[in-house]
């Protein structure tokens, strides 16, 4: 009897065990499946923005203003006005959904693997020093621009980003 | 007849099926690790990456409407800046034009060297850059003015390993 019980305590410890290392090594496996779309997203979308204001042919006039949160740089960005032809698009073949009637971002993604992602640019900032603010010190310090960019999973996570960009054109941006 | 109690044997079987589970719990566990572990690292060298590409561009637009920055001879400086959590340092240094043969290099224009380092480095910035460019700047309208900054040209861009 005692040999049995034994056993039975045996069995289910090792039974036990099994199944939580099958169950941590599923949920870690989704984790970092997560983190590694949620990067990718992420990347994807700061090449975005560097390709569209620094790297086309005719790239859009260079935008200016105060930005911070709904200056009107950050609205160049979120694309306030034009949300059915956005300035910055989302990186081809994604495809997406403005979540507001004013703006094309926030935008929630419509294709795999990111349905229901919503991507947004926020808060863009002009350097002052070694810090960041709102609005450019100078007028020459108007050509930097960092864009944050914010990645909300539909395990309703976010990550945050920040790209920088560069007036590449002559003279004063 | 011998004795042929089975007494104990439902013992040795559990003892067999614990050391077969721990043949499939301990990879399991190492699997999990490894995905918890490496994902720290990525996302960090992501963001290495990213700050020093922004710093980089910062201290090139920096220099290139300073009126005291990246004559030959004079000083370069430095810029300190954090971006994505990460603090990055970016040393210049103030070249001769035209004497470095690389290609494009006016004449008539700064030259200056930048490399990205950790921000708060000690040990040597270029030992330990994970970016470095060269940038070309023209201080002349096409017209022949004088105009600090009209335009710059960046000559390289060589992006080192972020992982260290």
């Amino acid at each position: 009897m005692i040999e049995i019980l034994v056993a039975l305590v045996i069995l289910s410890i090792s039974t036990v065990a099994i199944l939580g290392a099958l169950t941590t090594t599923l949920s870690s496996t989704g984790e970092h499946r997560s983190l590694a779309a949620d990067d990718t997203l992420l990347t994807a979308m700061a090449e975005q923005v560097k390709n569209v204001v620094e790297l086309q042919p005719s790239p859009p006039a260079w935008p200016t203003g105060c930005g911070g949160t709904g200056g009107p740089l950050t609205q160049w960005y979120e694309d306030t006005t034009t949300n059915n032809t956005p300035n910055i698009p989302l990186p081809a073949p994604l495809t997406g959904t403005p979540l507001t009637g004013s703006s094309y971002y926030p935008v929630s993604l419509t294709d795999p693997p990111y349905v229901g992602y919503v991507v947004n640019l926020t808060n863009v900032q002009y350097p002052n020093g070694s810090t960041w603010t709102s609005c450019p010190v100078s007028a020459t310090a108007a050509g930097v621009q960092k864009i944050t960019v914010d990645v909300t999973s539909n395990a309703n996570i976010t990550d945050t980003f920040d790209v920088v960009v560069r007036y590449q054109g002559d003279g004063n941006a | 007849m011998p004795d042929r109690r089975q007494s104990g044997a439902i013992l040795v079987l559990a003892l067999i099926f614990l050391l077969i589970g721990s043949f499939v719990v301990i990879p399991l566990a190492g699997l999990a690790t490894t995905n918890l572990q490496a994902t720290a690292p990525f996302i960090t060298e992501r963001q290495l990456e990213y700050a020093a590409d922004g710093a980089m561009d910062l201290a090139i637009e920096t220099v290139r409407y300073s009126a005291t920055q990246g004559y030959p001879g004079g000083t370069c400086g430095s810029i300190t800046t954090t971006l994505n959590g990460q603090t990055v340092t970016v040393d210049c240094t103030s070249e001769a034009p035209g004497t470095s043969g690389a290609a494009g290099e006016d004449d008539e224009s700064r030259y200056v060297s930048f490399v990205a380092c950790p921000g708060g480095d000690t040990s040597g910035c270029p030992g330990q850059s994970f970016l470095s460019a060269t940038a070309d700047y023209a201080d002349f309208t096409p017209s022949g003015d004088v105009q600090v900054g009209y335009a710059v040209r960046i000559l390289s861009w060589d992006v080192q390993s972020a992982n260290f």
